[in-house]
């Protein structure tokens, strides 16, 4: 379902959305360009009203886009809603949703004969659900007596139930615990592994968990993209070059690290100690050499050199910048001071 | 384009989900309480109604067995009507402010419309056990029953007919309601409470202004109240209503059943899609 002649998971062109407010018009997104290919996961990342979730509820029918349009498997999410909502499938976090009065397995039963499931069938997914989500021993426990962590398990469970070709999260793990969340991250991936093709949309401010989850990030802000590409590549936006810290039992007498810049390939090098600061005064011992380099491919030339003269390599490893560096660098301020600008507005 | 997995749907979806929301309605307005609460509140109130305004008839001097009949069955009804007018409107702010479900029930194949109806339905099921409470009231205040016992064919008719027109007024009050923040709850009240006023249910129209008479003849709900009275007391109410043939008076109340359901699913879904349009559908307002 990958091939060039398969539709795109989402397909949006010039998607805006202006709110109607009492001090004027708040725009919410402001041309999203996007396009997502079948079996990605495929994360966006922004502070507080950065549009993440605007854009979550336009895609999965919600809401109307002001302005531009947008697909799902080529199912225009406007004028084709029915279908699109056949084949996808939404968790938002944080939102304590659910009927109280209702246990577990009733609530997911309901919800399975509101996709169209046959009663047999439907009670048959509930079961599976409630068994992969290791939820089976509250089966029928009130939802109102649930945990966070167990009600968000519920969410997920639920949005299982009708097999979605796509999936979207809008902050999922927000207010779990570190094992909640991770469980959480576990199962995405799992339903990833499952069926070749599913694809996830998830909307998060937390860095690592778009880094580690995510093959495509996208970078909001004010309701623009102001990035996008594969963790790697916008890593790369901050540091074109490649960075090495090479660690070292000391510097030859007969080197320097001048006589390392000179080295094919090679950049800069500048000693590094093992906090990080920079250290001073050549033929000293040292122990770590921070070298940018134009391609990785020279890093051979430098570790030869160094053995050459006799130093005893002890590590090597590739610096990387983080994304919330990388997001500093675009946005102009970190993810945490612009949710505390958006939550003082 | 079926990348992996099968397409449903059709009206057995919209079956299923008028179900599964019966079943979701009769967990919540039947659990909210101990039974024995929940019999008291449905026995209670509507008996306590019923005083009240027997209670001004004898104020006034005008309470004798034809009066307390005539206002027995108009109060029995409005049980339901009342239940069914306010049901769609307080299961999708119910659904929006409260269990905070309405964008995952959005987000499915079902649309909210037979979601809603399921509510309904159930709200005014279990208001009808406060109406036959009524008509049991009713009976040992003395009211005559039909001679010979209960028209059951004009029963029959008259009964689903009544009931799916209130439930179809009920579904426009939802679709513009669920375009209204949190207070939106009280505004199906004061509808049913004016429709209350106007149908015949506590006095004949013919104390309403000329106008107004009009309006009130042009409610299925007055029509549907006129046929329970005489299906279950043999009895026909003062003025125009009395007057009406009974054949003639099923034919208005089909007949404004069924522009009611020409009309109300359009009006309900323009209103969803407004309030999708606006962004209220899953806006949470009351917090």
């Amino acid at each position: 379902m990958s091939g060039s002649t398969s539709p795109a998971a989402v397909q949006a062109t010039g998607i805006g959305r202006v709110f109607s407010a009492k001090g004027g018009p708040v725009t919410a997104l402001d041309g999203i360009d996007l396009r997502i290919e079948p079996g990605e996961l495929f994360g966006v990342l922004g502070p507080n009203g950065a549009g993440k979730s605007t854009l979550i509820k336009i895609l999965s029918t919600l809401l109307l886009p002001s302005t531009g349009s947008a697909s799902i498997f080529g199912l225009d999410v406007v004028t084709e809603t029915a279908r699109v909502r056949r084949i996808m499938n939404l968790v938002a976090g944080g939102d304590f949703s659910g009927y109280g009065l209702l246990t577990v397995r009733e609530q997911l039963a309901m919800f399975a004969q509101f996709y169209g499931l046959p009663y047999r069938e439907g009670m048959a997914k509930v079961d599976a659900q409630l068994a992969s989500f290791g939820i089976e021993e509250i089966r029928d426990r009130k939802i109102s007596a649930l945990s966070t962590g167990q009600r968000q398990k519920l969410n997920f469970a639920r949005s299982f139930l009708n097999d979605p070709w796509i999936l979207f999260l809008d902050e999922p793990t927000i207010g779990l615990d570190v094992s909640a969340a991770r469980d959480v991250r576990d199962r995405v991936r799992a339903f990833q592994a499952e069926q070749p093709g599913r694809t996830v949309l998830l909307t998060t401010h937390y860095m690592a968990e778009a880094d580690e989850m995510c093959d495509r990030i996208a970078i909001v802000d004010h309701g623009r993209i102001l990035a996008q590409g594969t963790p790697t590549e916008l890593k790369r936006m901050v540091q074109k070059d490649a960075l090495f810290v090479v660690g070292i039992d000391a510097l030859p007498a007969s080197m320097s690290l001048d006589s390392l810049r000179a080295l094919p390939g090679v950049i800069s090098v500048a000693a590094r100690d093992a906090d990080g600061s920079d250290a001073s005064g050549v033929g000293s011992p040292m122990r770590r050499l921070a070298i940018g380099l134009k391609e990785d491919g020279a890093l051979g030339g430098v570790i030869s050199a160094l053995a050459a003269g006799g130093a005893h390599l002890q590590e090597i490893s590739k610096s990387e910048p983080t994304l919330e560096e990388v997001f500093v660098q675009l946005v102009g301020r970190g993810i945490s001071e612009s949710d505390e600008a958006s939550n003082g507005e | 384009m079926r990348p992996f997995g099968p397409l449903r749907g059709g009206a057995a979806d919209a079956a299923r989900s008028l179900v599964a929301s019966a079943r979701l309605a009769w967990a919540i307005e039947g659990n909210w309480a101990q039974p024995v609460y929940l019999a008291a509140f449905l026995i209670v109130r509507p008996l306590a109604f019923l005083g009240l305004f027997l209670a001004v008839l004898s104020i006034g001097g005008s309470l004798n067995v034809a009066t307390i009949g005539f206002v027995v069955i108009g109060q029995a009804v409005f049980q339901i009507v009342s239940a069914a007018l306010e049901g769609p409107t307080h299961a999708l702010l119910d659904d929006r402010e409260r269990y905070r479900t309405i964008r995952y029930i959005f987000a499915t194949p079902s649309s909210l419309l037979p979601v809603s109806i399921g509510r309904s339905l159930v709200k005014a099921s279990i208001a009808g056990f406060s109406a036959l409470v009524v008509i049991g009231a009713g009976m040992l205040l003395g009211v005559p029953m039909r001679a010979g016992g209960p028209d059951l064919l004009l029963f029959a008719a008259v009964l689903p007919l009544g009931l799916l027109s209130v439930v179809g007024l009920g579904i426009v009050l939802g679709g513009l309601c669920v375009q209204l923040r949190n207070d939106a709850w009280s505004y199906p009240e004061a509808v049913s409470s004016t429709v209350f006023l106007l149908c015949g249910a506590i006095f004949p129209l013919e104390v309403l202004p000329g106008p107004v008479q009009n309006i009130a003849a042009a409610l299925p709900i007055t029509w549907w109240i006129e046929g329970l009275r005489r299906a279950l007391l043999g009895t026909t109410s003062p003025g125009i209503l009395g007057t009406m043939p009974t054949n003639e008076l099923l034919l208005i109340l089909a007949v404004g059943t069924a522009v009611i359901w020409l009309i109300s699913p359009r009006l309900f879904v323009a209103g969803i899609d407004r309030a999708r349009e606006k962004g209220q559908l899953d806006q949470n307002t009351a917090s």
